[in-house]
């Protein structure tokens, strides 16, 4: 950290994937902002251990130790965590949590977060999104459509970089695209069977936020070329794909308005009831334990949902004792997540004379098709789909001696293999909360985070209604050896938990106004993942990156004005 | 693959194996240190000499010129749970018992053909709970893991390319080598 300064014009909370974007547009505009982040630096390139090494290199060719997984059951469900990137991922004993009901809450702290890690996927929402809430009854109206944030989208893609084809999709609308990355045969292939037998659903390239053809915006972010690694969770050398650590944070701290305060765990924020508005932060070093304050005229909370909430409910002051803007009781309620549990495979031994070639960093998509104009099954909503397909080697492992080792070879092919995962929309629930433990407390003063939430009868009903219609299409397509799992995962596992500080029209129902401003207190925004009124089927965090520039934006016109 | 690669290839294995410590050792230690598992010297060249016939080196190397024994050990140390290391150990004892019973020798002393001849009968028996079956299944396992990661297969077997630049989605399936 440069210098002892305490008094910035903005802080921001968190380094991630929306703290980054919140950093870049207050930076650009000549505020003086404080990024703090609980977790230790990671700087682009430098602190990307793992990218260069090859499969021969990883002492357990990428497999944890057991004694490492025995510690840490919460971590080692989570994909990531391999030998090449669970240095990225926080350790069960770290920052515990008290599960009121199985909840694998996956973490990642340090300078930029989860966007270190995340899936990459960017598609954005449509108004049968935004609309959903009021159409169906439950959670609270969005106070924003996508006419109102459209434009945002548009601004956060050309930056970050987005590739995908203009599909002309109402209930996926296009955006800024790079060229989308090439589809398999096998995608094609399913892509024209579902075309083929229903009229309402449409297989595309998903959207992904992969360099596949960089701009000049791009390189000159010192980005370059996604080069189908497919090792984006070490942190990639290219910046092919787009990380607060790669793009929005080095782009800020160019401005020379950016200082980033690791190792800085925020308490809560500091409420002054004589001035009725925020006026800084309550931070303790993680390495030397001392408690320190910050001030700024706005603060932007970008500490992921979870964390979010968190913070928020531990800032009291006399005049909001439960929490942050929190005199209804809201805060920390209807929280929701993606989903994931179902997956169907199979087998296509048609397309025997062709294969692709590579690695591909991302796969097909099916958008949401179920309930999307009118409500048409037993349960609300429903679900994206994923669609890969690939081809491995003919690897027989029978037999011993030069016959095995011929056989390793594998110079032929097996036939395809395809696979979906489900993606589904949850619904966020007032009985689904977050809330402070009474007595435990953490190693930073902060009391636990109890998590209540689990999935509900709508979500049991709708991976019955993805077997039935994945299998539908499947079968139609001509795949044979089908194959379902449910998986049967806690909540968690999806890395998409969302809401408990939401956005609505009225003060008395929720947390934020369209601008992602508390209603009770104007100076600070809430634009992570905690802002969210409902949950959709998208991958969210192009949402967030969108809500946090427009918000953003919006805060930095009030200041000028003088109202902030 | 050309001559002269192979050659390189073969020396650099070479190179590895003379500065493992393998040759020098006493009796009773392994070669690398191990946190959990209790492995004598005599049972590693032993090791060495069945993944090496799981995978032998032909022109091109096998298990024991990429040192795939020691990362069977390594694993198990490191990867496996204390109930499975125990059950390796005792299996060990079972494959050595089994082999003596079956031919007549330690498996290191058996011929080339016998030691095969031992191998297939494990994998193809109807019991497929002995406890030698579970050593044998995981060093073998192990023993493929360690060659088909090895930087040999990934490099002149199956071109692995760190960075592979292009993906491309639909190629005709015989441009497999």
């Amino acid at each position: 950290m440069s210098g002892t300064n305490k008094t910035f014009d903005v802080i921001v909370i968190g380094s991630g994937m929306s703290g980054g974007w919140a950093a870049k547009e207050f930076a650009e505009h000549g505020l003086k902002t404080l990024v703090l982040e609980r977790g230790r630096d990671v700087r682009h390139l430098k602190d990307y251990p793992t990218t260069n090494m090859f499969p021969w290199e990883f002492e357990h060719r990428g497999q944890v130790p057991f004694e490492t997984q025995q510690a840490n059951p919460i971590a080692s469900r989570c994909y990531i965590f391999k030998e090449d990137a669970m240095h990225f991922v926080v350790k069960d004993n770290v920052h515990p949590y008290t599960q009121e009901k199985p909840f694998d809450w996956i973490r990642g702290y340090q300078v930029g977060g989860k966007s270190l890690l995340w899936a990459r996927q960017t598609q954005r929402w449509s108004d049968f999104d935004f609309e959903g809430p009021a159409r169906d009854g439950y959670a609270v109206d969005w106070p924003i459509r996508y006419s109102d944030i459209a434009p945002w989208y548009s601004y956060v893609e050309k930056f970050a970089g987005i590739a995908g084809n203009h599909d002309g999709l109402p209930n996926l609308p296009d955006g800024e695209f790079l060229p989308a990355r090439e589809m398999s045969c096998i995608e094609k292939y399913f892509q024209e069977s579902v075309a083929k037998h229903y009229h309402d659903r449409h297989v595309i390239a998903a959207r992904c936020a992969h360099l596949t053809t960089p701009l000049q915006i791009h390189l000159d972010q010192g980005r370059a070329q996604c080069q189908n690694r497919t090792l984006c969770q070490r942190g990639c050398p290219f910046g092919g794909y787009f990380s607060s650590n790669a793009s929005t944070l080095p782009w800020a701290m160019k401005t020379g308005n950016l200082t980033i305060r690791p190792h800085s765990v925020v308490q809560s924020v500091i409420y002054d009831d004589s001035k009725g508005k925020v006026t800084g932060v309550r931070v303790m070093d993680d390495q030397t334990s001392e408690v320190l304050e910050f001030s700024a005229r706005v603060i932007f909370v970008n500490a992921g949902a979870f964390n979010t909430n968190l913070m928020l409910l531990n800032s009291t002051s006399r005049r909001f004792p439960d929490g942050l803007a929190n005199d209804h009781g809201i805060l920390g309620k209807y929280v929701a997540f993606h989903n994931y549990r179902a997956r169907i495979s199979a087998t296509y031994e048609g397309l025997a004379d062709s294969t692709s070639e590579g690695r591909s960093p991302t796969y097909a998509y099916l958008p949401r098709f179920r309930n999307l104009y009118k409500q048409e099954t037993d349960f609300l909503r429903g679900y994206a789909v994923t669609f890969a397909g690939g081809r491995s080697r003919n690897v027989n492992t029978g037999g011993v001696g030069t016959d095995l080792k011929n056989q390793l070879a594998g110079r032929t092919l097996m036939p395809w293999h395809v696979s979906s995962q489900m993606m589904g929309e949850t619904i966020p629930k007032k009985a689904s909360t977050l809330s402070l433990h009474p007595t435990k407390k953490d190693k930073w003063g902060v009391p636990e985070l109890v998590v209540d939430i689990a999935y509900d009868d709508n979500d049991e009903k709708m991976i019955i209604d993805f077997f039935e219609q994945m299998t539908d299409m499947y079968t139609k397509a001509g795949f044979t050896g089908i194959k379902t799992v449910d998986s049967k995962q806690a909540p968690g596992l999806d890395i998409h938990e969302m809401g408990g500080c939401r956005m609505g029209h009225d003060p008395k129902t929720s947390m934020l106004n369209k601008w992602n401003q508390l209603h009770g207190c104007k100076n600070v925004f809430v634009t992570d993942g905690a802002a969210m009124s409902s949950t959709a089927t998208q991958n969210p965090s192009l949402t967030y990156m969108a809500l946090t520039a427009r918000a953003a934006d919006y805060a930095i016109r009030q200041m000028k004005q003088g109202f902030l | 693959m050309d001559r002269r690669k192979l050659i390189k290839q073969f020396c650099f294995a070479g190179a590895g194996i003379i500065l493992l410590p393998a040759c020098v050792q006493n009796n009773t230690k392994p070669s690398i240190v191990l946190k959990n598992l209790l492995v004598t010297g005599e049972q590693e060249r032993m090791l060495a000499e069945l993944s090496a016939t799981i995978i032998p080196a032909t022109d091109t190397p096998g298990c024991k010129e990429i040192a795939a024994h020691l990362f069977v050990l390594k694993m198990v140390d490191d990867c496996y749970s204390k109930a499975d290391q125990q059950k390796f150990i005792q299996g060990f004892d079972h494959f050595e018992k089994a082999c003596a019973t079956f031919s007549g020798h330690r498996f290191i002393n058996c011929t080339l053909q016998r030691r095969i001849l031992f191998l297939k009968n494990i994998e193809t028996g109807a019991r497929q709970d002995l406890p030698e079956r579970f050593f044998y299944g995981v060093v073998k396992k192990l023993s493929i893991q360690a060659y088909t990661t090895s930087e040999f297969y990934l490099t002149n077997v199956v071109h692995y390319k760190l960075i592979p630049g292009t993906y491309r989605g639909c190629v005709p399936a015989t441009n497999l080598i």
